[in-house]
């Protein structure tokens, strides 16, 4: 359920980054929702779970963004893989490390898509830009804390629904409820 | 008939006295009444008001749709002059997204395999070319832009007849790229594709050369070009539907 939860999310923060945050003002910015989510799911789902979400939302993005396929996949469960590094390092499950660490990653992203690209089409290089990453990442910070904390409620109620049994009819493991 | 005609002292005093009260009371009620006709007055004032507020809002509701109607027909009306300009068959089709990442241009429109549209298809516009089809799913396709890094398409400037190809360079500009440094471009020069790359028809406009910069170093040319689309502003594209893409791999 987990699973099926953050993959809906995933594809309704595509769907508004592919269609209704395109019509803002250039100056704006692009806001990464779907990176967020990523950054997320690194910080508050398991390994497997986490991965297989990430994964297919990957696929999914390369099905919207790009022209190599298995560029985004790659790169989001590297993001996932560094942020799961750092998370057995540090407590991140707090709005106060999320945001850096969503900001860093960002930019990591950034270096792994112009690095990726430069080397599967040398005699294209993708133009890098300081003064779009950083509206970027302003943006990412912005914005950080209140989506984190709608994506933080939509987390509690699948644990609390989780908790009662209420997805498929599912019974707590508890027998004494 | 009998009896007093004229008012006692009695009569004439209770007269006096009262006289000035009801003065004062039917004034008071009069301009009360008055009062109470302009309040209803006024809330019937206001009622037209909102009614009339309403209507307006209607009448500008039914003028922007009729703007924007107009304005669609115009831009249907120029795709469809250019549809039957362009060699048969083509194929109009709507943006339906749009690349939401920083490194890659792309667009998503709603025509798909099931329409006939495959990969490499060109894609142009009543301005100009738009880019090619990357993928395509039954009923969508994938549009690569040519401003993106990863496109190429092949041209000659309009006056001075030089060849090069266009690149994306992942902004709202085109690099007009391999013109050895003896070949003669012009500032303000307009670019079309040549046809040349089997891709697409001869003769599309793609662009203007901006700037135009020579360096001591290399064999050629560094020329810029100002596409001759506004890509932040598309909306209806036509497919030139191709059978055999030099593009398939």
């Amino acid at each position: 359920m987990f699973i099926l939860i953050f993959l809906i999310l995933g594809i309704l923060l595509l769907v508004l980054q592919t269609t209704f945050l395109q019509l803002l003002p250039v100056w704006l910015g692009k806001p990464d929702l779907l990176f967020l989510l990523i950054v997320y799911i690194a910080c508050q789902a398991g390994i497997l779970r986490g991965a297989l979400v990430v994964l297919l939302l990957g696929l999914l993005m390369d099905a919207f963004s790009g022209v190599f396929l298995g560029l985004y996949p790659v790169i989001y469960l590297l993001v996932f893989a560094f942020i799961k590094g750092i998370s057995s390092q540090i407590a991140i499950n707090e709005f106060a490390y999320q945001i850096p660490l969503a900001v860093i990653s960002y930019i990591l992203v950034g270096i792994g898509m112009f690095l990726f690209s430069f080397f599967l089409t040398p005699d294209s290089p993708p133009q890098w830009s300081w003064g779009i990453m950083l509206l970027q990442l302003i943006i990412l910070a912005v914005i950080g804390t209140p989506v984190f904390g709608i994506f933080d409620n939509i987390m509690s109620f699948y644990r609390s629904s989780k908790a009662s049994g209420r997805f498929l009819g599912t019974k707590s493991s508890n027998r004494f409820n | 008939m009998a009896g007093r005609k004229e008012f006692t002292v009695l009569h004439k005093f209770g007269l006096e006295v009262i006289g000035p009260f009801q003065t004062a009371i039917s004034k008071v009620s009069n301009y009360s009444g008055s009062i109470r006709q302009k309040y209803l007055d006024l809330l019937s004032i206001r009622e037209e008001n909102e009614q009339l507020r309403q209507e307006l809002l209607q009448y500008r509701t039914a003028n922007i749709e009729y703007r924007e109607a107009l304005a669609t027909n115009v831009r249907l009306q120029k795709l469809l002059e250019l549809k039957e300009s362009l060699p048969p068959p083509t194929l109009t089709a709507e943006i339906v997204g749009k690349d939401p990442s920083l490194w890659f241009r792309t667009l998503t429109i709603n025509r798909g395999s099931s329409d006939g549209v495959q990969k490499g298809m060109p894609v142009v516009t009543v301005e100009g070319v738009v880019g090619q089809i990357l993928t395509s799913s039954p009923n969508y396709s994938k549009v690569l832009l040519a401003t993106d890094p990863n496109s190429a398409v092949d041209v000659i400037t309009q006056k001075t007849r030089v060849h090069g190809i266009v690149k994306g360079l992942g902004r709202d500009a085109f690099g007009l790229n391999y013109v050895l440094k003896s070949a003669v471009v012009e500032k303000g020069d307009f670019v079309l594709t040549s046809g040349l790359g089997g891709v697409f028809p001869k003769g599309l406009i793609v662009g203007s050369v901006l700037e135009i910069t020579n360096s001591r170093r290399g064999m050629f040319q560094k020329i810029e070009i100002e596409p001759a689309v506004d890509f932040s502003q598309l909306e209806y594209l036509i497919i030139i539907m191709k059978k055999d893409s030099l593009t398939e791999e």
